[in-house]
């Protein structure tokens, strides 16, 4: 076993009881493909035969770890691998909590799950102790039922499990893994192909150790970090650590790249009720962090007043404030808590919900739904009440809950009318909240993400606002397309090499250099690294990996794209008047295309893939 | 009156400066801080805290320092107290 991993890849067939089986992991993959987001991309694209459906069962879903995971070093999570059923794209999908870990601690680096039972299941690991249970009595049990229940059934308190809720079981297209209770990985369905298995829950209880390469590096390293960070000087950035997520709100709506009303405009009057301080006011009572994590940005809390009184919730994080909260025009806090809490106990992904009743909403208004359509309710703008009750409708895919559940594409080829103009999503992935009107880098970012509208793969908006240079780079004007495609480049290939590590990216804002990640990547394997030789080494060769399994999916340019809705000027705010027009998109593509080495279509030609060592790939 | 400013990322890279003491006139606003700043350390700073295109201040930028939850309590027009410790900072991006 290497320094840093565990050493073994769980193999599990759920068709099959009697088919569970260690491989060792191959030190030279391991060399190759660093962990978390580059095993799982080489893994399914090796694995899942070309146009696979989703629901088959030969689509794995693979929870990941890294060599990170587990070690002194400070905010690792771990990642969800599969084909998303929402945009059949590769679904890379990460969650915090402490479930990876103890994964990892168990004795594997990878857990890859595939077939289906015949009846709902839980997976049972503790250490090499495998067991798949019957899990019929915990079918329909939300999120945070299910949790005592299981505890106590495997009567080991200190388990971890990671489940799904009924939005799983319904195959909601955009049902989420939770994780620990209070982390979901949240996007592109990987709950819904839990729940196609029948697959309940994983719990999992580990009790080995990590062998690291050299401990006192990493010791320094850590105290490094901490220092970075202002820790040692009890001064620390505060508004990350007392504000959480919702901090970023005064930013976006000030900046104009926070949706309001699906995405109508970027900014509104609500969205100051919603950050951190209206939080805070609201039902914030204590901090809490995941494993190893020394800056505790998750706050827990119950709302005070109102008819949710008593809901025991987390921070409404910044993703769900712009989607459940301006996107719907909601600005009333406690019911945006509540309607985060509510998705995350049917296990439903918050930011596609609030992009989904955002875009229902807007076909509300336009008349195109009506109340008939819609059971009786009311689905004005900012009508939350409503809201909570289409949110059951979508998990339990009641009335038109069952066309909702499908995701906004699907859901506005069905509708028609003209919907599809406002249907905000790339790839079938609903789009986050940061609206890139006025921000083209940001524009570019969502266009090439890997697994559709995401901002976890480039997200440059700060350096764009900002105007300032990039490591290695320059720097930008705001609203030019200048540049745009080096930046997008660059920091697309930061995520792929930093989330095969599994670096969480909010404590990557807390003051942790780059540096740090390559010495913590070092230390614990004895490889060695420097943050540039990581970008270029593993960042490049994983992100065309993934752009070659969504081409053999059969995505190429034309779906690297922008809704139509962001072709629209913009009404409002500092980039008023701001568009994307077809020149501008043409212009940024075949840059970025041809500095990234692919073709005209966006393939990575043969000469790249065979640069980038992935000979195997040149020929499909 | 004085007040003190500590600089984060990434203004503290770009100036080399950790925090600094800055002299305002009795009942000076933010707005008046961001002025002298730009005065006083010039376009780096200028470019970071004043919006290119429209000029405007951008007060989300300014956080309360030493206080148990640090915020922005701040509008533009918020008049600055004599020994205020406050910090400069990018809020963070992630999501
Ligand atoms: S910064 Fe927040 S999300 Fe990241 S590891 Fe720490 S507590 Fe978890």
């Amino acid at each position: 076993m290497g320094n840093g991993y565990a050493g073994k890849i769980l193999k599990i067939d759920l068709s099959r009881k009697d088919e569970i089986s260690t491989d060792p992991l191959d030190m030279k993959f391991a060399k190759k493909f660093l962990g978390g987001k580059g095993f799982g991309a080489k893994l399914l694209y090796d694995l899942l035969p070309p146009k696979t459906d989703p629901y088959s069962p030969k689509n794995p879903i693979m929870y990941v770890t890294g060599p990170l995971t587990g070690t002194l070093a400070p905010c690792i999570r771990y990642c969800l691998v599969t084909k998303s059923p929402l945009t059949n794209t590769f679904n890379d999908t990460y969650a915090g909590g402490d479930f990876g870990q103890e994964l990892k601690y168990a004795g594997y680096d990878v857990v890859i799950i595939s077939g289906k039972a015949k009846k709902p299941v839980y997976l049972q690991i503790f250490d090499d102790d495998i067991q798949i249970k019957d899990a019929q009595h915990l079918w329909g049990l939300n999120t945070y039922e299910i949790y005592d229940v299981l505890k106590s059934e495997v009567n080991e308190k200190t388990a971890k499990v990671s489940c799904i809720g009924p939005a799983g079981e319904n195959l909601v297209k955009f049902a989420l893994v939770d994780c620990d209770l209070h982390r979901q990985a949240g996007r592109g369905g990987a709950g819904a192909v839990m729940g196609s298995k029948n697959l309940k829950a994983v719990v999992v209880r580990g009790t080995n150790g990590i062998s690291v390469a050299d401990y006192d590096r990493l010791e320094k390293e850590v105290q490094k970090i901490s220092h970075d960070m202002g820790i040692t000087d009890k001064f620390f950035a505060p508004k990350l650590q007392a504000g959480g997520t919702p901090a970023i709100v005064d930013f976006s709506n000030e900046e104009a790249v926070l949706p309001y009303k699906n995405f109508q405009d970027q900014t509104s009057d609500i969205a100051e009720n919603l950050n951190d301080k209206g939080q805070r006011k609201s039902f914030w009572l204590r901090e809490y962090g995941c494993f190893a994590c020394p800056l505790h940005c998750s706050k827990i809390g119950m709302i005070k007043k109102g008819p949710y009184k008593g809901t025991v919730c987390d921070t409404v994080e910044y993703e769900n404030v712009g989607l459940l909260g301006t996107n719907c025009a909601v600005g009333n806090v406690d019911a945006l808590a509540y309607s985060q809490n509510l998705c995350d106990r049917l296990g439903l992904d918050a930011i596609t919900t609030g992009n989904i009743v955002g875009f229902t909403m807007e076909c509300f208004e336009k008349g195109i739904i009506t109340k008939k359509d819609l059971g009786g309710l009311d689905l004005s703008f900012g009508n939350w009440k409503n809201m909570m009750e289409l949110i059951n409708m979508i998990a339990y895919r009641k009335g038109i809950g069952n066309i909702l559940a499908e995701g906004v594409m699907r859901a506005a080829k069905k509708i028609g009318k003209g919907t599809e103009n406002f249907a905000i999503h790339i790839k079938g992935l609903e789009s986050p909240a940061w609206a890139p009107r006025g921000t083209p880098g940001v524009g570019l970012a969502l266009m090439t993400a890997d697994r559709g509208g995401c901002h976890q793969r480039s997200n440059p908006v700060g350096l764009e606002v900002f105007g300032l240079a990039w490591p290695g780079g320059y720097p930008t004007e705001r609203v030019s397309i200048k540049g745009k495609p080096d930046l997008v480049i660059w920091e697309q290939h930061h995520y792929a090499a930093l989330y095969s590590l599994l670096m969480c990216e909010i404590f990557s804002h807390a003051g942790i250099t780059n540096e740090s990640y390559a010495s913590l990547f070092s230390a614990v394997t004895g490889w060695d690294a420097t943050y540039s030789s990581l970008l270029s080494e593993y960042g490049e060769r994983i992100w065309n990996i993934t752009r070659m399994f969504n081409w053999r999916e059969g995505f190429q340019r034309e779906h690297d794209t922008v809704p139509p809705r962001f072709k629209e000027p913009l009404p409002s705010g500092p980039a008023k008047g701001h568009k994307f027009t077809d020149e501008d998109i043409n212009k940024m593509l075949d840059e970025y295309y041809s500095k990234r080495g692919w073709d005209e279509q966006g393939k990575p030609t043969k000469e790249k893939l065979i640069e980038l060592g992935l000979d195997s790939m040149a020929s499909d | 009156m004085k007040v003190k400013i500590f600089f984060f990322s990434p203004l503290r890279q770009i100036l080399g400066l950790k925090e600094t003491d800055i002299e305002l006139p009795e009942g000076a606003t933010v707005a008046n801080l961001f002025e002298e700043l730009s005065t006083r350390f010039g376009e780096p700073v200028k470019k970071y805290i004043f919006d290119g295109m429209t000029g405007r201040p951008r007060g989300y930028l300014l956080y309360q320092v030493g206080k148990k939850n640090q915020s922005t309590s701040y509008k533009i027009d918020t008049k600055l107290k004599d020994g205020e410790k406050l910090a400069i900072m990018s809020p963070p991006m992630g999501g």
